[in-house]
C-alpha cells in the first residue's frame, strides 16, 4: 500500500507545480508542464493499480462467499470448493500474496504481453490509456476462455479464483514502479498457492466453468471500471466514501479527503465541471447491478469524459 | 538579476560573452600575452556591458516576457567589428560591438563639449581632425528578429554559410536570414493538431558545423532528429533518428523527465554529437542511430534521489555541455558547484569545484569526489551534503586553448591549464 501513498503524494506535488506555473513570471513553460503532467499520469496509474488490486481482492473474497452459497445447491465436487476456501483465508494479506500466484505458472507469456501493452498504453495520451485498459480487460476474458478447455489439471485452479487472480496478476507487474520488496514477497507464496490448487485435483464441467468464468470476469471488469472512475478525479473526494467498497480503510479515505479538498479550493473553477459530472454519475449508478456488462461500457465512457476536461485544464495553452 | 544564464566564447577565443537573467550581456576580452608575467596566457577583463533585452508585456495574452538571455551565439568576424546574436524567450537581436579609439576634434560650429557656437564669433575655418581618445566599446542593435515564436525560444544556431541561422522554440524551428528581419521560414513544426495529444517538445537545436544543409534537434523524450534541408522545405520528416532504447530496470516515475535532453552539441569536426540528459552525457556517431558510442555518468548517485529532486524542482535543471577544441575532452556541470570533465581518449574523468573557498587564485584545482554511500573517506563529500542550489548549468571551452569558463549562479570562473 505504500506506493499508493507515494503515488498520491507525487500527484499532489505535481498538481501544486502546475498551479504555481500559472503565476510564474514569463508565462507557462510548456516543457516543464509537459514533464509534470507525465509524472502525474505515471503516479495516477500506480495509484489506480493499487486501488484495483485492493478492490479485486475484496471482490474475490465477496464472490468466494457467494459461490459457497451457490455450490451448496449443485452436485459439484466439494474438493474444489475446499481448495478455494483454503486459498482465500480470512487474512487479506495472505490472499494478496497467494491469489496472484495461482495462474503464475501457466500464464507467463500472456502476462508479459499484457504488461507490454499496458506499458504502451501508459506512455500514450490519457484518453488512450483508459481505452487500452478496457481492451486489456476484454483480452483477458478471451484469453481465459481459450485457456480453460486446455487445462484440466494443474496450477490454473478453480474458475472463480482464476479470472480475478489473472487480473490481479495483470495489475501487479505494473507495480514494478514502486518498491521491489512487495513483489519479492510474492514468489514464496506462489508455491503455496499453486500447491494448494493442485491438491484440489480439479476436473470439472468445462462449459459450466466457462460461463461462471465469463460472468465473474465481466463483473470484475465492471468493478475495475467503476473503481477507476472513482479514483480518476482525485479532486472529488466527496464521491469516494459514498461509492467505495468496504476495502479501503477509513483512515486512508480521510487522508485522501483532506489533501485533495485543499487542492480543490486551489484549483477552484477549473475543476468544478468535473465535480458536477461526478454528481450525476453517482446518482445514475445507484441502481446498477454489478453483473450488468453494459454498465462497464457506460463507466468507461464517463471516465473518458472526466479525463478530457482534466487534461484540457492542464494543457490550457 | 545577476544570475548568469549563458556563456559563449567567440570563434577566436579572444572574447567571452555572458548573458544574465536581467537581460544584460557582459563581454570579457583576453589580454594580449605578456611574456614577462608568470602565466603565459592573458587574463580576461571586462570589455563591454550592455542591456540586450528589456522585460516586455504581451497584451494580447496577458503574459510577461522575461528579459533573461537564453542564448548567445557569436558570428565569425568579418571586419573590425564583432557581431553576436542574443535571444530571450521571444526576440532575437543582432548586436554589433565596435571599438572607438579616435574622435573628431576641431569643429567650426560646435564647441568640444557639444554646445553650438554663435556663428558671428567664427572668424577662421579649420578642418576637423581625428585625435586619439580612450578606448570606448559600443554595442548597437543592428537587427531585431521578433514575433516569430509562439513558445519560448530555447536555442539559436548560426549556419556554416554565415548567412542564415535557426531559432528553436518548444514546438517549432525557424530559419532566418541575418539581413532579413520581417520574415523567417518555418522548417520544423511538431505541434499536434490537438494539443491534448502533445507528448514531446523540442529542447535544443543546432546546425552542423560544416554542412550547411544539416541540423539536429533534440526532444524531451530523449531522441535526436537529424534533418537535411535539401530534402524538403518542411523538415518534419527526419533523415536520421537517434534513440537509445530505455533500460527497463531503471524505470521509475521520473524516467521520462531524466531522459529529456537538455543540450545537444556537434563536435568541432562534425563527426559526432554530444547530448546531455539529467544524469549522463552521451556521444553519438552521426553514422549510427541505434545507440550512442560513449556514455558518461555525470552524477549517477542522484538516481536514488529523484523524488526529492522532483520536489525541489532540481530535476528540471537544464545542464549544458561542451567539447574542447580537439574534441578529445567533454565537460559538463553538476551540483555543489562541481563540474565534470571526461577525457574520451584516456577514459579518465575528473570532478572539480568552482568556488572561492575551495581554491585560491592561481592554485591548482583539487579533484573532488562524491561518496554515494557507505563509508565516507576523508576529503569526500556525501550526497546528502551537496548543495543543490549551487549548480553549474553553463560552461564553455576556448576553441583552441585549454581555457574554460564555468558559470556558477552569480559568478564566472575562468580556469586555464597549468603551463610549465
Amino acid at each position: 500500500m505504500e506506493f499508493k501513498v507515494e503515488a498520491h503524494r507525487i500527484m499532489s506535488i505535481s498538481l501544486g507545480k502546475i498551479y504555481n506555473s500559472r503565476v510564474q513570471r514569463g508565462g507557462i513553460k510548456l516543457h516543464k508542464n509537459l514533464l509534470v503532467s507525465l509524472v502525474l499520469r505515471s503516479a495516477r496509474q500506480v495509484y489506480l493499480n493499487d486501488y484495483y488490486q485492493s478492490v479485486c481482492l475484496n471482490a474475490q473474497q465477496h464472490w468466494g462467499q457467494h459461490e459457497e452459497v451457490m455450490d451448496s445447491n449443485q452436485a459439484k465436487s466439494t474438493s474444489e470448493r475446499v481448495g478455494y476456501t483454503a486459498t482465500t483465508p480470512a487474512d487479506p494479506a495472505a490472499t494478496t500474496a497467494s491469489e496472484p500466484g495461482l495462474p503464475a505458472e501457466n500464464t507467463p507469456p500472456e502476462m508479459t504481453i499484457d504488461v507490454e501493452s499496458f506499458t504502451e498504453s501508459h506512455a500514450a495520451a490519457q484518453t488512450e490509456d483508459v481505452e487500452a485498459d478496457h481492451t486489456d480487460c476484454k483480452d483477458k476474458i478471451s484469453d481465459c476462455r481459450r485457456r480453460q478447455p486446455s487445462e484440466l489439471k494443474g496450477a490454473a485452479s478453480s474458475p472463480a479464483s482464476g479470472p480475478t487472480a489473472v487480473i490481479a496478476k495483470h495489475l501487479v507487474p505494473d507495480n514494478r514502479i514502486g518498491p521491489k520488496k512487495v513483489k519479492e514477497a510474492k514468489p514464496p507464496q506462489d508455491e503455496g498457492g499453486c500447491g494448494e490448487a493442485d491438491a484440489d485435483g480439479f476436473v470439472d464441467d468445462d462449459s459450466v466453468a466457462e460461463t461462471q468464468l465469463d460472468n465473474h470476469l465481466v463483473a470484475s471488469c465492471n468493478r475495475k471500471r467503476r473503481s477507476s472512475e472513482k479514483a480518476v478525479p482525485p479532486e472529488s473526494p466527496v464521491k469516494k466514501p459514498k461509492r467505495a467498497p468496504s476495502s479501503a480503510p477509513s483512515g486512508e479515505e480521510e487522508m485522501d479527503t483532506t489533501n485533495v479538498s485543499s487542492l480543490i479550493t486551489i484549483f477552484g473553477s477549473s475543476f468544478s465541471g468535473l465535480l458536477s459530472k461526478d454528481n450525476t454519475q453517482a446518482e445514475a449508478e445507484a441502481g446498477d447491478s454489478d453483473r450488468d456488462s453494459g454498465a462497464g461500457q457506460i463507466c468507461c465512457d464517463q471516465v473518458l469524459k472526466n479525463l478530457n476536461p482534466w487534461t484540457t485544464a492542464i494543457v490550457a495553452f | 538579476a545577476d544570475i548568469i544564464s549563458t556563456v559563449e566564447f567567440n570563434h577566436s577565443g579572444e572574447l567571452l560573452a555572458t548573458g544574465d537573467k536581467g537581460g544584460r550581456v557582459v563581454i570579457f576580452q583576453q589580454e594580449p600575452e605578456n611574456k614577462s608575467q608568470l602565466q603565459c596566457r592573458g587574463e580576461y577583463n571586462v570589455y563591454s556591458t550592455f542591456q540586450s533585452h528589456e522585460p516586455e508585456f504581451d497584451y494580447l495574452k496577458s503574459l510577461e516576457i522575461e528579459e533573461k538571455i537564453n542564448k548567445i551565439r557569436w558570428l565569425p568576424q568579418k571586419n573590425a567589428a564583432q557581431f553576436l546574436l542574443s535571444t530571450n524567450d521571444k526576440t532575437i537581436k543582432l548586436w554589433k560591438i565596435s571599438e572607438r579609439d579616435k574622435r573628431p576634434e576641431g569643429y567650426n560650429l560646435k564647441e568640444e563639449d557639444g554646445r553650438y557656437r554663435d556663428p558671428s564669433t567664427v572668424t577662421t575655418l579649420r578642418v576637423p581632425v581625428f585625435r586619439p581618445m580612450d578606448l570606448m566599446v559600443e554595442a548597437s542593435p543592428r537587427r531585431v528578429f521578433a514575433n516569430a515564436h509562439t513558445y519560448h525560444i530555447n536555442s539559436i544556431s548560426v549556419n556554416s554559410d554565415y548567412e542564415t541561422y535557426l531559432s528553436a522554440d518548444d514546438l517549432r524551428v525557424n530559419l532566418w536570414h541575418l539581413e532579413i528581419t520581417d520574415r523567417s521560414f518555418n522548417i520544423v513544426d511538431i505541434k499536434p493538431a490537438n494539443m491534448e495529444e502533445l507528448t514531446e517538445v523540442i529542447t535544443a537545436a543546432e546546425f552542423h558545423p560544416n554542412q550547411c544543409n544539416t541540423f539536429v534537434y533534440s526532444s524531451s523524450k530523449g531522441t535526436i532528429r537529424l534533418c537535411d534541408m535539401r530534402e524538403s522545405a518542411l523538415c518534419d520528416k527526419h533523415s536520421k533518428l537517434f534513440e537509445e532504447p530505455e533500460d527497463p530496470s531503471n524505470r521509475s516515475f521520473f524516467s521520462e523527465i531524466i531522459s529529456s535532453i537538455s543540450d545537444v552539441k556537434f563536435s568541432h569536426n562534425g563527426r559526432y554529437m554530444m547530448t546531455r540528459d539529467y544524469l549522463s552525457v552521451k556521444i553519438w556517431d552521426l553514422n549510427m542511430e541505434s545507440r550512442p558510442v560513449e556514455t558518461y555518468q555525470v552524477h549517477e548517485y542522484l538516481r536514488s534521489k529523484l523524488c526529492s529532486l522532483y520536489e525541489n524542482d532540481c530535476i528540471f535543471d537544464k545542464f549544458e555541455c561542451c567539447w574542447n577544441g580537439s574534441d578529445s575532452v567533454v565537460m559538463t556541470g553538476s551540483y555543489n558547484n562541481f563540474f565534470r570533465m571526461f577525457d574520451r581518449g584516456q577514459k579518465k574523468d575528473v570532478t572539480l569545484e568552482a568556488s572561492r573557498e575551495s581554491s585560491k587564485p592561481r592554485a591548482v584545482l583539487k579533484p573532488r569526489k562524491v561518496c554515494a554511500g557507505g563509508k565516507r573517506k576523508k576529503d569526500e563529500i556525501s550526497v546528502d551534503s551537496l548543495d543543490f542550489n549551487k549548480k553549474i548549468l553553463h560552461t564553455a571551452w576556448h576553441p583552441q586553448e585549454n581555457i574554460i569558463a564555468v558559470a556558477t549562479t552569480n559568478n564566472l570562473y575562468i580556469f586555464q591549464d597549468k603551463l610549465n
